[in-house]
């Protein structure tokens, strides 16, 4: 059971990342030799072609507002709260003293953020079993967002067990531990993360598992359009 | 004069010559989906998110709520095949990423989807939450069906016509002349001026104006109407009775070939008159593919500039060459923005100012300018009867549009459209008249 954490928690999370990282080039060097012959093939009036207003397309999606007021809170929302997840998380590698600017607790939020993320991600899971978009809807994209959910869902447990029952075995210090020896290239597991192979260290080992799995399928997968949508709004203004 | 695509079987691929008409045909629109999706063209097929929210932007999908209709949804016969051959999971789980063989039913299935359930408008495009061209998704779609011979019967016999005699309907040079010369006689009557004629193959003229044949069979009064500014303002100007069709089958059709070597003759024959300026006659289509698409087909950009006539038109009324009365257009008029010459074509707002000073009392339909809804009409879809029902019924939306402007003239700078909307005041009892603008203009010449 100890190599199984292991494998998890160490060469896995490597592996990811650098199928992530080189996955993510890949894609980012093909966009920029794209781009070229793509500005070629798209012809038309510019449309005010300035890159603020692309950036803005692109993060704020002003048609979406226009059209759709309501889904467009709703779908704004869901990306901040994610941001701020995924910025949360640095706090777990070290200490961050501009995110202190605002004192809080590490994680960020209190827990509020995996709960608003998880509702958000059930939402979006819902609404795939109804028409129009059942129809439209690959296998993959059920996976994908059940994929998330499972990586919100033992995300929050880690949190909410800590703080709100006690569950005080693995703390800030073990994940700062493990995470910056993951970073530095000097992987280390904290004793607590496989002293027992129940509870707080389970749930963790699923939460690696699934975001490693997250991070393999990043750059192969609809998930890229995080990467795409600045491109694809500036092209649109070209 | 060259034909192409004379049969469906025609197309070749290199390597390809021993196989059966079917796999030819799959095979050459592997190809094209391969060239066609080089670099930035495979990110916009893998960029979609499959979140729907482009569908009522659609005005087929608003009109008939099918997902079938729905936007994304025909993007995805073209992605999903993409996806089969060009993405990684789509070559090993294609099961799990919606990732489809070409085969030649998928063809046929293509081309259901790209010529008959979609006008190639734009407006998804414009409206995409993340900004996925499904526009141009969909004219990949339409240039993999022309390689593979697959372009509808009645748009196939629309390209042969321009090809080989010069114009879409193949109207003859001479019923093309005799057609100029009675329309001189009328206009010597009508502005009383018996100097007045109909200028055709003159060179060294300052411009040649290119027209919609339907101008020459069906809208004379759009080109008289044409011809009597022209002269109120002096113009130096003249038709080419060779060429003198502004329309572009080939853009519609995806056959870039044949779009290309259409625009090339009128590229050609400015040349050859020596004029200075290109007018392109009101065509939505014409004006895209002419004006935005031809430099890129022909590698160069023309060696003279080429505008509309509504811009033409704006500038005689801006600069007083032209003097108007509104008062002789009274009754309330709205515009219809062609999507080719608006939304893909970036002219909005020279139609619009010459509609207020030649127009007592003008009024805007909802949406409208770069969000306006297509007629229905636009994509080709007139030349293809086969698909005549979806049409008429995909124009409700702009019917609708229209009612609710209480207007009793629909001006549109585009014969095409003007088509469509003709058939959808009777067909939704809207009781409008459809006129050019230029039309409007000559009306209110003092
Ligand atoms: S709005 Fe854009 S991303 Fe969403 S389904 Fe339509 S094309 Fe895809
Ligand atoms: S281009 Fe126009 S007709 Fe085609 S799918 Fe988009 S909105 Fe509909």
């Amino acid at each position: 059971m100890q190599s199984v954490y292991y494998i998890v928690l160490v060469p896995m999370v490597y592996a990811a990342l650098a199928v992530f990282i080189l996955g993510t080039l890949w894609h980012g060097l093909r966009l920029i030799v794209g781009l070229k012959h793509a500005l070629r093939v798209v012809v038309g009036p510019a449309k005010n072609p300035n890159m603020l207003r692309a950036v803005c397309d692109a993060f704020l999606s002003p048609a979406t507002l226009k059209n759709h007021p309501v889904r467009w809170v709703f779908m704004v929302s869901f990306h901040i709260v994610l941001f701020l997840t995924i910025l949360g998380h640095l706090e777990l590698v070290g200490e961050v003293g501009v995110m202190q600017v605002v004192r809080h607790d590490v994680f960020l939020g209190g827990g509020i953020l995996g709960i608003l993320l998880f509702a958000g991600l059930l939402f979006f899971l819902f609404r795939r079993f109804h028409a129009p978009l059942a129809a439209m809807s690959e296998p993959g994209d059920y996976y994908l967002l059940i994929l998330l959910l499972l990586i919100v869902l033992f995300g929050s447990q880690l949190h909410l067990a800590q703080r709100l029952f006690d569950y005080s075995t693995i703390g800030v210090a073990e994940y700062r531990e493990y995470l910056s020896g993951i970073l530095t290239f000097r992987p280390a597991l904290p004793e607590v993360f496989t002293e027992d192979f129940v509870g707080h260290s389970f749930l963790l080992v699923l939460h690696v598992f699934c975001a490693n799995l997250f991070l393999m399928l990043f750059p192969w997968s609809k998930l890229m359009h995080a990467i795409l949508a600045l491109p694809l709004a500036r092209l649109r203004r070209r | 004069m060259t034909k192409r695509n004379d049969t469906h079987e025609s197309t070749e691929v290199p390597g390809d010559e021993g196989n059966p008409a079917p796999e030819r045909g799959v095979n050459a629109a592997l190809a094209e989906l391969a060239a066609s999706v080089r670099g930035f063209g495979a990110f916009q097929m893998n960029a979609c998110v499959r979140c729907g929210l482009c569908a009522d932007t659609c005005h087929i999908y608003r009109a008939e709520p099918d997902v079938a209709n729905l936007p994304a949804m025909k993007a995805s016969s073209i992605t999903s095949v993409f996806r089969r051959y060009h993405t990684f999971l789509g070559k090993r789980l294609p099961g799990l990423v919606g990732a489809r063989e070409l085969t030649a039913e998928r063809i046929d299935e293509i081309r259901d989807v790209v010529y008959g359930r979609c006008t190639s408008c734009g407006r998804c495009a414009s409206n995409c939450a993340l900004g996925v061209d499904l526009r141009h998704i969909l004219q990949v779609g339409r240039r993999m069906c022309a390689v593979a011979g697959r372009i509808p019967e009645g748009l196939q016999r629309t390209v042969d016509n321009q090809l080989e005699t010069g114009n879409q309907m193949a109207i003859p040079q001479e019923e093309f002349l005799s057609t100029t010369e009675w329309l001189s006689d009328d206009l010597k009557l009508e502005m009383g001026d018996d100097t007045l004629r109909i200028p055709v193959d003159e060179k060294g003229k300052r411009i040649l104006y290119v027209i919609n044949p339907r101008e020459v069979k069906f809208f004379p009064l759009s080109l008289m109407a044409a011809a009597g500014v022209f002269h109120a303002a002096g113009e130096s100007w003249t038709l080419s009775s060779k060429v003198f069709d502004v329309t572009n089958y080939g853009f519609f059709a995806g056959d870039e070939a044949s779009a290309r070597e259409l625009v090339r003759r009128v590229a050609e024959e400015a040349g050859a008159l020596g004029v200075e300026q290109i007018i392109l006659s009101e065509c939505g289509h014409g004006y895209r593919s002419f004006r935005w698409e031809g430099p890129r087909w022909l590698g160069r950009e023309y060696a003279v500039p080429v505008s509309s006539v509504v811009e033409l038109l704006d500038e005689y009324i801006e600069c007083g060459r032209v003097q108007v009365d509104r008062e002789k257009n009274a009754e309330r008029v709205t515009l219809h923005d062609p999507c080719n010459l608006v939304r893909l074509g970036g002219l909005s707002e020279p139609q619009r100012r010459v509609l207020r000073k030649v127009t007592l009392d003008f009024v805007e339909m909802t949406p409208n300018r770069e969000n306006n809804f297509c007629c229905g009409g636009g994509g080709g879809m007139l030349s293809m009867s086969e698909y005549g029902d979806r049409r008429v019924a995909s124009g409700k939306v702009k019917a609708d549009q229209i009612r609710a402007t209480g207007a009793k003239i629909v001006a549109t700078p585009c014969h095409n459209c003007a088509d469509q909307l003709i058939e959808l005041s009777k067909r939704y009892h809207l009781g409008v008249e459809i006129q050019a603008v230029v039309e409007l203009v000559y009306n209110a010449l003092c």
